[in-house]
């Protein structure tokens, strides 16, 4: 009986060794890709795949980041991360890979396939971070910024909440993008990233807009602005109103939205937002420190900027705000609505309808 | 009436053959003849005062019968059978006018209660149990001061009749356990009873087990409590540990501080504590796997810091995390072992020296070092040193499951150990019972 246990221990421990998965491989035998780029290519339906990446040093110092690019044209962008295997002496690993940069001329094109290679791959994460890269990946991500502390650490630092926080930039994960593609009534966006004039840094002040298909409108950097604190709530940034010559800034703390859209023909959309904020910048002794008055003149000044903004984003034919799906979800889903929200959509009104409070005037009066 | 004139003696001599510390003679005092056996070794100077001094120079014969009668260190042994076992428990047999008489004056070295040394306290009480059984049963009895204590006393060894003292409440055992503790103390069959941790190998019924169902502790207040809750405890003679049962894996994990800190802080401790034991168990296996199958689950930049310090590391990280841990192991066996005075020297040579040569060196990467020292001292915030080595074995599984399966294999064997947790038993009771019974309603189980 004790024979027969040992034997079966034995048996369990050499079949546990069998097992072995072919995952076991060190840290140090994997070469992290920190930012990958799709391109169009030179030829017809060929990609041009970008990898960066990084080779760790113990000692850590800003500006001694080193990477390595490696590009190579392919037919799909599997055989071409396959190929490109073949360029480096060690395992490729998407495990740390946050940045996906999508090249402009791609995406005026179309872009199903990246789409499906990105969401298939087990270890591309689903919170990598997603961009446009103007004019194209390849020379973005030929930077090397100075700045950089770990191998590809600005990029990763430029989105999301960690490093810089910019009302200009707009952050767009892999997930989000792939449920804004998939999801009826609404659209994706997506952050463009360029090389800065002094090819130090990126510049990542603007927001591209997409279809289900393609690229269909970028905003300049006033109007990405006014999109982040409409559509994404963001409150660490401005409002500006010129006024008499000179310029009032708002600083926003908060910002609550809500939309309401009207059963009819021809929805009406109202976008209700309350911004609360103080003033950043204004001429001494503003209006005899009437806030009412103030306020009601930042009012009706941003209520313009948005429904220029809404209708600006309506004419190019997309629906970054999720117009559509709110209209779904509202009143009833089926095909028929969907048929009408579609037909409607491009004569749709919008009605903005803003609160402004100001909570301080700061510190100077 | 057994023995005739000269039976009790040429009885023990030819029993005690080669015994040459035994004590045999005939005392005369001019009235009475007085045949005495003891041997003066095992025998105090309670004996002067008890004996001889009756006997001799303030004789007077009514007086000696009294003192034979009345006097409670004084028996009657007649039975011939008893006379080894209580020569060698450290009594005096006489003989005088036909009658054997066994006085009892054993020597006993321990006559105050030791200071903790394994399970220390910082406000607590410091006394600790010795190793002598009557100076435990005084330190627990002036603790728990009821009358319902029970004591039974048994003695087990075949060759060192060691004396076992069972205590519990009456009113609150459970009986069912006091049954099954009866029945393994029956069934027990040890040579040489030496320590407590003998009679927890002999009363586990299964002795391949990962982790200790009985507890064994050195603090009388812990006595104390674990009584009002109705376990039963097993004091042994010669060991500084009782040993409680039932117990549940929380027992081991509970310092007496956790009883008489502030509520906050108590909680504080608590948590840390299993917070440590989480660490000392799964981060040498959490290091291979995270390092060799999911690098993706550290940050980046920790990724690329440990991919930089491990670049001119040679083996495999399994390999690392081996060498690593036997040497720490081999560091703490060794600072166990040795004498008080070459401990220190050990813990320097071997913890800074070596541990700073072997990252310096490229064996191990500097991030190994700190994973080591975080398994070693979170190993010793375990309160109880027989959980902590069975904790310390675990940690093994796990390095060997995350060599094959990485994450997956962690997380299966953990759940595999919680499952095995819950499949134990001390003493009929479950091991890992989160709740127990409110001590208001023990007097409930008795029963049941």
């Amino acid at each position: 009986m004790r024979y027969r246990k040992g034997m079966g221990f034995i048996l369990l421990i050499l079949i546990l060794c069998m097992n072995t998965s072919c995952g076991f491989k060190d840290i140090d035998k994997r070469f992290f890709v920190v930012a990958m780029g799709i391109d169009r290519g030179s030829k017809e339906n060929t990609y041009q795949i970008t990898l960066r990446l990084a080779i760790p040093a113990s000692k850590i110092e800003s500006g001694k980041a080193h990477t390595e690019i490696e590009t190579f044209e392919a037919p799909t962008i599997a055989e071409g991360v396959r190929h490109i295997k073949a360029h480096v002496d060690k395992e490729l690993d998407f495990g740390h890979c946050r940045i996906y940069l999508l090249g402009k001329s791609l995406l005026e094109q179309g872009f199903a396939k990246p789409l499906d290679w990105l969401t298939r791959r087990r270890d591309v994460q689903m919170v990598a971070f997603l961009g446009m890269a103007e004019p194209d990946a390849l020379s973005v991500l030929k930077l090397n910024p100075k700045s950089e502390r770990y191998p590809g650490s600005a990029l990763f630092l430029t989105f999301g909440s960690e490093g810089t926080e910019s009302s200009y930039t707009l952050t767009e994960y892999l997930f989000d993008w792939v449920r804004r593609l998939k999801e009826t009534g609404q659209d994706a966006y997506l952050p463009v990233v360029r090389r800065d004039i002094d090819s130090n840094s990126y510049r990542t002040d603007k927001v591209a807009f997409l279809d289900k298909q393609k690229l269909r409108l970028i905003l300049n950097p006033d109007e990405t602005q006014q999109f982040n604190i409409s559509a994404k709530r963001f409150a660490k940034s401005v409002i500006t109103v010129p006024y008499d010559g000179t310029k009032i800034v708002m600083a926003l703390s908060k910002v609550k939205a809500h939309v309401s859209i009207s059963q009819a023909a021809i929805p009406v959309i109202t976008y209700h937002i309350r911004v609360s904020g103080f003033l950043e910048e204004s001429p001494p002794n503003f209006m005899g420190g009437d806030m009412k008055k103030i306020e009601s003149l930042i009012k009706k000044e941003f209520n313009s900027q948005l429904e220029d903004l809404l209708y600006k984003i309506r004419d190019a034919g997309i629906d970054p705000y999720g117009f559509g799906e709110h209209y779904l979800a509202t009143y009833f889903g089926r095909s028929k609505e969907w048929e009408q929200w579609k037909s409607a959509y491009p004569t749709v009104t919008f009605h903005v309808d803003s609160k402004v409070f100001i909570e301080q005037s700061g510190l100077i009066k | 009436m057994k023995g005739d004139d000269e039976g009790m003696l040429a009885d023990i001599r030819s029993l005690f053959d080669g015994s040459s510390d035994l004590l045999t003679d005939t005392l005369d005092n001019g009235f009475w003849q007085m045949e005495i056996a003891y041997f003066p070794n095992l025998c105090d100077e309670r004996i002067k005062d008890g004996l001889l001094v009756p006997f001799s120079y303030r004789f007077d014969p009514d007086e000696f019968r009294r003192m034979l009668h009345s006097n409670p260190k004084y028996q009657e042994a007649n039975n011939n059978k008893d006379w080894p076992n209580l020569l060698l428990k450290g009594y005096v047999l006489i003989q005088i006018e036909e009658q054997c008489y066994s006085f009892k004056s054993d020597r006993s070295l321990v006559t105050e209660a030791d200071t903790t040394e394994v399970e220390a306290s910082l406000q607590g009480p410091q006394s600790a149990l010795t190793e002598d059984l009557d100076v435990n049963l005084y330190l627990i009895r002036t603790r728990y001061n009821v009358p319902s204590l029970a004591t039974v006393p048994y003695e087990k060894g075949n060759y060192s009749h060691t004396a076992i003292m069972i205590l519990y409440d009456k009113k609150f055992v459970n009986d069912k356990v006091l049954k099954l503790l009866h029945k393994q103390l029956d069934k027990m069959n040890i040579d040489l009873l030496q320590a407590s941790g003998q009679l927890v190998k002999e009363l586990t019924d299964k002795s391949h087990r990962f982790f200790p169902t009985l507890l064994q502790t050195e603090r009388p207040d812990r006595v104390a409590v674990m009584l009002r809750r109705g376990k039963v405890v097993i004091l042994l003679n010669g060991s500084r540990f009782a040993v409680i049962l039932p117990v549940r894996l929380f027992d081991f994990m509970h310092a007496m501080d956790d009883d008489y800190e502030s509520f906050w802080i108590s909680c504080f401790l608590i948590v840390m504590r299993y917070c440590a034991i989480t660490l000392t168990i799964l981060l040498p296996a959490l290091y291979v796997a995270i390092v060799s199958y999911n690098p993706e689950i550290f940050r980046v930049q920790l990724a690329f810091t440990i991919d930089g310090s491990r670049a001119g590391v040679p083996y495999p990280s399994f390999v690392e995390v081996f060498i690593m841990l036997f040497m720490i192991e081999a560091l703490i066996e060794a600072s166990i072992r040795l004498p008080r005075f070459v401990g220190s020297t050990a813990t320097t040579v071997g913890g800074l020296i070596l541990g700073q040569a072997a990252q310096q060196a490229g064996l191990v990467s500097s991030i190994m070092i700190i994973v080591t020292s975080v398994v070693a001292i979170s190993n010793f915030v375990i309160p109880n040193s027989t959980f902590s080595q069975s904790i310390r074995l675990i940690k093994y599984w796990f390095v060997i499951i995350a060599m094959i399966y990485g994450i997956t294999g962690i997380a299966v064997l953990f759940f595999v150990l919680i499952v095995y947790l819950c499949n134990l038993r001390s003493f009929g009771e479950p091991y890992f019972a989160l709740f127990t019974p409110r001590a208001n309603d023990l007097t409930g189980q008795r029963k049941g």
